[in-house]
């Protein structure tokens, strides 16, 4: 399956790595190279990344055909909005459509106070969420959103009734993510990210 | 005149006039539903939005493409662009566009659909990113890649 983005689940997962790898005190990257890391990487795995354009309400925006995939960022943006711009629109491949092959799409990534005002509501509730996606990306730790977002296939289970306990809990955690800042918050603090991961290895691994 | 020019003006001729009108509808906004709730595009500033994703076609060269009055084709690309300019376009307009001119687009109703979100979040953009975006669409779409000095 292929969303916006080729392969977005294994993009988001080494864009948060690198990310992290990046920020650990021993070796810290300076934004500049934190930028050039993730763009190299998005490129690697396939995104064309255009940094030269310029953009009047937008930071940068995604278009996604079958064609490929393209990521163009302002010329005018720092390196941390750079570094947000990808983070944001990964997330937003990581929330879109997905089908059998990329889909004619495009992901906008505004300027604050410069978005237009009839938006549509769908767009808006995405928005949300990729933000929340976006921090946990930022962050380097993407387990601090719910695994159904960055990981559909959630494994073979103990046996079928832990395999619907395991798909209820993250159901439920996908729902009141999309719903509750409050949640959004609470599922990003390691204690919760760590006892999540445990219940799912419980769960989810093969008895 | 080669043969193959000859192959090329005579279709052209055979498709001119409707290739125009339908150009024409799709600069005036006569292709959506609704006629008022885009705005027609002059012909002057058609002119300017092509020229600056790098096709030369004047004022002038508008007027008689939609006349149906210009022996020289127009490309498949400057027809796509010339689309893609035009606030009333339409996934279906812009599909039945290209067969018009030959072209089959081979797009199902899913595709269709996503152009036109895709369309209508374009349309909600200033100028300066709607002429960013629509370069890179012409690649998207036709496998056109337009040159970095026409736009951002």
């Amino acid at each position: 399956m292929a969303s916006l983005v080729p392969h977005a689940e294994t993009t988001a997962a080494n864009l948060a790595r690198v990310i992290r790898l990046h920020t650990v005190p021993t070796n810290p990257w300076g934004p500049h190279q934190r930028a050039s890391a993730a763009r190299r990487l998005l490129e690697e795995l396939g995104v064309r990344c255009d940094e030269s354009a310029a953009l009047h309400d937008l930071k940068g925006f995604l278009l996604s055909s079958p064609r490929g995939t393209e990521m163009v960022v302002s010329r005018d943006l720092t390196d941390e909005q750079r570094l947000e711009v990808y983070a944001h629109l990964i997330a937003h491949a990581l929330l879109g459509p997905d089908g059998p092959e990329l889909a004619l799409a495009a992901r906008f990534e505004y300027v604050p106070g410069r978005a237009p005002g009839e938006r549509p509501a769908h767009e808006l509730r995405e928005e949300l969420l990729a933000d929340a996606v976006a921090r946990a990306i930022l962050a380097g730790r993407l387990e601090a959103a719910p695994r159904l977002i960055y990981c559909r296939d959630l494994g073979p289970g103990r046996g079928r009734f832990s395999r619907a306990v395991l798909r209820g809990l993250h159901r439920g955690s996908l729902a009141l993510y999309r719903r509750s800042r409050s949640y959004q918050r609470l599922r990003s603090l390691p204690v919760v990210t760590a006892f999540t991961e445990r219940v799912h290895s419980f769960l989810g691994s093969a008895a | 005149m080669s043969d193959r020019d000859e192959v090329q003006v005579a279709r052209w001729s055979a498709i001119k006039c409707k290739v125009g009108t339908s150009l024409r509808e799709l600069r005036q906004g006569q292709h959506a539903g609704d006629a008022t709730a885009f705005g027609s595009r002059s012909q002057a500033r058609l002119a300017g939005e092509l020229e600056e994703l790098g096709y030369h076609v004047t004022q002038s060269m508008v007027s008689r493409y939609e006349q149906g009055l210009l022996e020289a084709p127009l490309t498949l690309e400057r027809m796509v662009g010339w689309a893609l300019c035009c606030e009333g376009l339409g996934s279906q307009a812009f599909k039945e566009l290209l067969v018009l001119a030959g072209y089959y687009l081979p797009w199902t109703t899913a595709d269709l659909d996503a152009f036109d979100d895709l369309l209508r979040s374009y349309r909600r953009l200033s100028l300066i990113d709607q002429v960013a975006v629509r370069g890179r669409l012409l690649w998207h779409i036709l496998g056109i890649e337009v040159s970095h000095e026409s736009y951002g």
